[in-house]
């Protein structure tokens, strides 16, 4: 049963003086480290797969619970003696790889690895069967990389409802409006359509606040864009103007809306006719003339028309009537400055109508003579202009511009020979209506 | 006693005997690892340097093993044991290595006297079967009972401290080990868990050695 033992004896290599020194300095750690072991239950290598190769070979063979353990740690230093040794060979050849060429070159350096040589023989001629296990127990795992998915940011909405809400405030006033103003909104929106909204809702506020300065101001934005593009006819353009602004100024009488819409109703018969307007001029007859001129006068005076046919009526009629519209006109200025009342609102715009209308009869005649002769557009801004200074003053002067009106006795013979008799009777039963309120 | 403990092994070995080509050769990773330890960081090592290695270890163990076995048989003995080993590795020209290991070798069996006593103060070996049910005995004697039970339980828990004895080697094998679910293994596997119960159940029973 004596098994022949192989060992091959080989010429030692003689080793350098620093390979021996680390050789010993090896052994030195192996016994520091056995001397500082307290715990067993560590294995480097599996006891299982340790007693699968002793039991490979000899077959079943029993053994005592020191074996595997004794074993384990024997292989451990065989190995790292092994390796220790192949570095040097490798360091020999100024590689930093240690290769099997090296392991082979260190075993045949050490006496007592001669029993390896047979290894090395056998894995020379399994290179390629070893190769093939090892690449079946050693499959290439890829790691599969998990990519969280990149969620886009939501848009967000918070500036489109910025703009919705700033909207939603400026309207929020106009709902206290009263029940009747509306309908005056509503007609205010149709003229200004190019001007933008905003503005349009800041004049509103204005209105409400100040009646007079309302006026003006709505006249001034109406008129320039109009006023421009048709510069050449500047009669009938200024005709047509005085129409728009008067309409603005007159919607807010109730009972005089029946009478001026009636004369709106004419003037929008005309305003249709605008571009017929230029033509007709351009044929000069006598009477066609005479007709421009007087139709400059009734539609300039359009304003002053109502308080004018007062005025007439207080000369030819009843005096206490024309004493009685003064002192009314003193009293509604008294109202405007509370503005108490949606009634009272009513009589302050008609005071202011009759003072705007007053200013502009008295201006009219003077610029009439210069449009006569310059015809020009800076005279009809200069006349807008004069139309605004006039409302600056107190409500003295204007009583004496009224006096001004009534001492012209040919402007009034020119009305009286203009106007219809139907007019007449609607401008009386509004002075009826108007005292009835008052009262 | 160590005579009963290698019958005991006997099946085990027995089981995993079968010739397998993986089975000729330790886990080249661990092989691997062993080598980086003993070379500098920046060193590498070829994949042939480690298949290389990896056939040279498994040759060397059997080389040693061989050797230790034949002098058994020449001396009509069944079991190896460390010395064997030690004897072998003097033999084959491996000299340098005999220091090292004879000192290993005696530490570990100083740790496994100190476990005998301790095993053989608490009381002796247990059947089979009794050793399977000593886990959930030891998880009641964590549980808390009266001082008659503890004494039996403490008892129980030098049981333990045999399984544990046993188990050793195959608590450090059991992770890497290619499981077959054999009754043998699972055996094995109940003895290594048996052993980590154990350590507290030898413990214990020392206060009650000394209630005894």
């Amino acid at each position: 049963m004596d098994r022949p033992i192989n060992i091959r004896t080989s010429p030692r290599t003689p080793l350098s003086l620093s390979e021996q020194q680390t050789i010993k300095e090896f052994w030195r750690k192996k016994q520091e480290e056995i001397e500082a072991i307290e715990d067993f239950g560590e294995h480097t290598i599996p006891v299982t797969c340790l007693k699968k190769v002793i039991c490979a070979k000899k077959g079943k063979m029993m053994m005592t619970s020191d074996t595997p353990t004794f074993m384990t740690k024997a292989c451990k230093i065989f190995v790292q003696e092994l390796s220790l040794s192949a570095w040097m060979c490798a360091n020999s050849h100024n590689r930093s790889i240690v290769l099997d060429s090296d392991i082979a070159e260190s075993i045949a350096s050490i006496e007592s690895y001669g029993f390896l040589n047979d290894v090395l023989c056998a894995h020379l001629e399994k290179y390629k069967s070893d190769t093939h296990l090892q690449s079946i127990k050693n499959p290439h795992h890829n790691r599969a990389i998990n990519q969280s998915p990149t969620y886009l940011q939501p848009l967000s909405h918070q500036y489109q409802m910025t703009q919705f809400i700033p909207q939603s405030t400026r309207y929020c006033p106009f709902i206290h409006i009263p029940p009747t103003l509306p309908q005056t909104n509503d007609i205010h929106m149709h003229l200004p359509l190019p001007l933008p909204p905003i503005t349009y809702m800041t004049k509103d506020l204005v209105f409400f606040e100040k009646g007079i300065s309302n006026n003006d101001d709505a006249i001034d934005l109406v008129t320039p864009p109009q006023l421009l593009p048709e510069a050449l006819s500047n009669i009938p353009n200024k005709c047509y103007m005085c129409n728009i602004a008067s309409t603005d100024t007159y919607c807010v009488g109730s009972a005089k809306t029946c009478n001026f819409i009636a004369e709106d109703g004419d003037m929008v018969f005309h305003f249709p006719y605008v571009p017929s307007k230029p033509f007709q001029l351009s044929t000069s007859l006598p009477m066609t003339n005479g007709g421009c001129s007087i139709y400059t006068d009734i539609t300039e005076l359009n304003h002053i028309k109502l308080k004018v046919t007062h005025i007439e009526k207080s000369t030819y009629g009843i005096n206490p009537e024309a004493t009685f519209n003064v002192i009314d006109g003193q009293q509604h200025a008294g109202d405007e400055t509370t503005a108490a009342n949606h009634m009272h609102t009513e009589h302050g715009e008609l005071d202011a109508e009759f003072v705007t209308t007053t200013n502009a009869n008295a201006d009219d005649n003077n610029i009439n003579w210069d449009e006569v002769d310059m015809a020009s557009d800076s005279m009809l801004m200069e006349f807008w202009r004069d139309v605004m200074m006039k409302e600056d003053p107190t409500s003295l002067p204007d009583t004496i511009s009224t006096n001004d009106t009534i001492l012209d006795p040919s402007d009034m013979l020119e009305l009286e020979g203009c106007c219809d008799d139907s007019y007449l009777l609607d401008d009386v039963m509004s002075n009826t209506s108007n005292d009835v309120r008052h009262g | 006693m160590p005579d009963s403990d290698n019958e005991s092994g006997g099946p085990s070995n027995a089981e995993f005997s079968s010739p397998r080509e993986q089975d000729r050769f330790l886990p080249i990773a661990n092989v691997s690892r062993i080598m980086k330890k003993a070379l500098p960081a920046n060193a590498k090592i070829s994949k042939d340097a480690k298949e290389t290695v990896q056939e040279c270890v498994s040759e060397f163990i059997s080389f040693i093993t061989g050797e230790a076995s034949d002098k058994c048989q020449r001396e009509k003995r069944k079991t190896i044991n460390g010395d064997d080993l030690l004897w072998a590795m003097t033999t084959l020209g491996f000299e340098d290595y005999v220091e090292p290991l004879k000192l290993y070798l005696h530490k570990f069996r100083e740790l496994e006297g100190e476990k005998a006593a301790t095993t053989s103060a608490s009381s002796g070996p247990q059947p089979p079967l009794h050793r399977e049910t000593t886990p959930s005995s030891s998880t009641h004697n964590g549980a808390g009972g009266p001082v008659g039970g503890y004494g039996m339980y403490g008892g129980a828990g030098g049981g333990s401290g045999m399984i544990m004895m046993m188990g050793q080697p195959m608590y450090g094998g059991s992770p890497p080990a290619a499981s077959s679910g054999s009754y043998p293994h699972h055996q094995m596997a109940m003895g290594g868990k048996g052993g980590a119960y154990g350590y507290g159940g030898g413990s214990s029973s020392s206060p009650s050695g000394l209630g005894r």
